[in-house]
């Protein structure tokens, strides 16, 4: 097995390739070798969700042959970090098969699902969307914890601390990830499910300091929580992820691995994002000794992840991993709409039911691409999870219908899409329920999902 | 007007300019570079090579770009056949003294704190190819640092990037650092990113947010053009 302390020599040692070169004279050429020996072709435009266990097994050996003919970049030594294809293949073999993570009656495991599992999902609620307050991070992730569907939680980012804007390399970053983690603790304690894990690290800090700072057991984050370490785009590994990965392995932290191919960017179109998305999932217990992936994929002009086009190039990705490989990961999607909208209802089920057939785990999705201050509701997360449960065992043929449906309800919105209301607005603050009006789009939407075909439970 | 050029194939004018376009189009830098020699060799004007010829192919690029019909490696590729070309074409050019003005000076960067810059990347050559003369200063860049090479290049377009909320705060940063030095009247501060929203532009006081690297490229055309008009540019 090639050890941590190894994929950092090779860092420090490996071919020296200028950054441009990496993309263009390696990633982009070695990428399409792999397309075209495999003889990859995107399905049709009306199969969202495709169901060829051959073309998932091709974009898998696709994917291989694309990481060990291009290695992995580090920027901050412009040398190539390359690996063997034995070396590739030893680590998928001892490649974990499941995440432990949480504590007490929290704890459970992240489990590799295969496509039409009827496993229910890992369903991980939150966002690392940005809030205006504490209070307003506070009253949200209590809301995240009482969804009784939830196996895990992602704490906000904290966008200021006593009035100071929190700013990376400051001190301010450094108490906004300590002050993040207790007010999430916290929060969790008064819903009365302290040992939920809270995997996505530190939104509030990306920092090697960040993630030194809340290594504290006293008021940071466990070797049971999940430490989230962030790629680069595409495939680079800086010393700042490299750093970060050197202390929470020492710590004993289960570490995840976060990527995704971004459609339209350096891995082209859909078979492009597909082998991408593929390679990550696979890679991470290689480069960073990782426990569990979080895969997020991107468009690169609308910056959703419910474009038609994303969503087969996941499904492909995940399909691909989930039949080849055992390995625990999820699929985090970005909507275009923002909360309390119905758009966001049926790009919301579109994605999670993309992922949940194609042999992923799940984490709610993040409204209005993930950027809006305080945008975003537990109802949502609520819902996603309802249809990540009511969509474990569907086809995906079914699915793919679906999804059809939904895709022609927000498709045409996807470039101009309603921004919707804040936590605050749609949300008693105090009392933490919905107003009437945030929960009846909630329940049309259901109805709706249920009129499609989709056996949704509850009201 | 048409004449034989070096490897002995007779191309009119008109078959050079379509050339150049296609040579774009095709994302084939070597026979961008030859047929702009041919074309200065046989006496076609360098600006008119530009025009009619090479602009036209970026032009239908950054339609495909945009309408996702081709993708990142293939608009590299086009901008690759262009700048090969200006760097036969701009001493032409100089020399003449014609000299087609460049539409502007511009500096850019991936703020303070931040190592994202495939965005800010694309942002800078699409901005090369309308013509702007780019200083990208990478990534993580101190505020100090966008003031020293605005001094140095007299650029009027500052183009800030950050994939973070942790460094959006940097973008104010700069724009702080110019105020300080009684630098911000003069020139248009731009920012762009993943988290960075139009709200956010105009809470830093910031002059313009491009959702896309393309909008970014327009709205910096549209605000040389006002700073020429102020007499600002």
């Amino acid at each position: 097995m090639v050890s941590f302390l190894e994929i950092c020599r090779r860092a420090a040692t490996g071919p020296i390739v200028a950054p441009d070169d990496f993309d263009m004279e390696r990633f982009v050429p070695s990428l399409r070798n792999a397309i075209k020996k495999h003889g990859l072709e995107a399905p049709p435009k009306d199969v969202i969700v495709p169901w060829d266990d051959d073309l998932a097994d091709r974009i898998y050996l696709a994917a291989k042959d694309f990481l060990v003919d291009t290695g992995c970049y580090c920027p901050d030594t412009n040398r190539v970090i390359v690996f063997t294809r034995e070396e590739l293949e030893e680590s998928i073999h001892h490649a974990p098969t499941q995440c432990p993570l949480g504590e007490g009656k929290e704890a459970g495991f992240m489990r590799p699902r295969r496509p039409e599992d009827p496993q229910i999902p890992w369903c991980h609620v939150g966002g690392g969307i940005p809030v205006s307050s504490d209070e307003i991070a506070s009253a949200v992730v209590e809301g995240y914890a009482r969804i009784p569907h939830a196996d895990s939680m992602s704490i906000p980012a904290l966008t200021q601390l006593r009035g100071m804007p929190v700013q990376a390399g400051a001190p301010s970053e450094i108490y906004a990830a300590i002050q993040s983690v207790r007010m999430g603790r916290d929060s969790m304690r008064r819903a009365g499910r302290p040992g939920l894990p809270i995997i996505n690290l530190l939104s509030s800090s990306a920092s090697p300091m960040g993630v030194l700072a809340v290594t504290n057991r006293e008021y940071g984050l466990r070797p049971s929580d999940g430490w989230l370490i962030v790629s680069l785009s595409e495939l680079k590994l800086d010393y700042n992820v490299l750093n970060k990965t050197a202390a929470i392995l020492s710590f004993g932290g289960n570490v995840g691995f976060a990527a995704g191919a971004i459609y339209g960017g350096f891995a082209g179109g859909v078979m492009g994002c597909a082998v991408l998305n593929a390679a990550y999932i696979m890679v991470g217990p290689l480069l960073v000794g990782a426990t569990y992936h979080l895969l997020y994929s991107l468009h690169i002009a609308q910056s959703n992840s419910t474009a038609r086009e994303v969503l087969t190039s996941v499904a492909l990705g995940c399909q691909a991993v989930s039949r080849n490989m055992p390995f625990p990961y999820f699929d985090l999607g970005y909507t275009a709409a923002g909360t309390a909208t119905p758009q966001l209802y049926w790009e919301s089920a579109a994605r999670i039911m993309t992922d949940v057939v194609s042999g992923a785990n799940i984490e709610t999705v993040h409204p209005a691409k993930g950027i809006l201050l305080d945008n975003y509701s537990p109802m949502e997360m609520l819902f996603d999870c309802e249809v990540a449960h009511a969509a474990a065992g569907m086809t995906r043929r079914d699915a793919n219908e679906i999804v059809k449906a939904l895709l022609a309800k927000y498709e045409p919105h996807l470039k101009n899409p309603p921004e919707g209301q804040r936590f605050q607005d749609c949300f008693n603050v105090d009392t933490l329920e919905p107003t009437p009006q945030h929960y009846e789009v909630y329940t049309n939407a259901k109805a709706e999902l249920r009129q499609l075909g989709l056996p949704l439970r509850g009201g | 007007m048409g004449s034989r050029c070096g490897e002995g194939n007779l191309l009119t004018d008109a078959e050079i300019l379509e050339g150049l376009r296609q040579a774009v189009l095709d994302y084939d830098h070597e026979a961008g570079t030859r047929l702009v020699r041919q074309g200065l060799d046989q006496g076609i004007p360098p600006l008119r090579l530009i025009d009619e010829g090479l602009s036209r192919g970026i032009a239908v690029i950054g339609a495909k770009f945009q309408a996702m019909e081709i993708f990142l490696p293939e608009l590299m590729m086009a901008a690759k056949v262009f700048l090969e070309a200006m760097k036969i074409l701009e001493p032409v050019i100089l020399a003449s003294g014609q000299g087609k003005q460049k539409r502007g000076v511009a500096v850019i960067g991936t703020v303070k704190g931040d190592v994202h810059s495939i965005g800010k990347d694309l942002f800078g050559t699409l901005l090369k190819v309308a013509g702007f003369e780019v200083h990208n200063l990478g990534v993580n860049v101190h505020p100090g640092k966008f003031i020293e090479k605005v001094e140095e290049t007299g650029a009027q377009i500052v183009g800030l990037s950050a994939l973070m909320t942790t460094t959006m705060p940097s973008m104010r940063e700069v724009i702080e650092f110019f105020e300080a030095r009684g630098l911000r009247e003069k020139h248009t501060i731009m920012i762009g990113g993943g988290p960075v929203t139009e709200a956010y532009c105009r809470k830093i006081t910031a002059d313009a947010y491009g959702e896309t690297a393309q909008d970014g490229v327009d709205l910096a055309i549209k605000f040389v053009g006002q700073m020429r008009a102020a007499g600002r540019g």
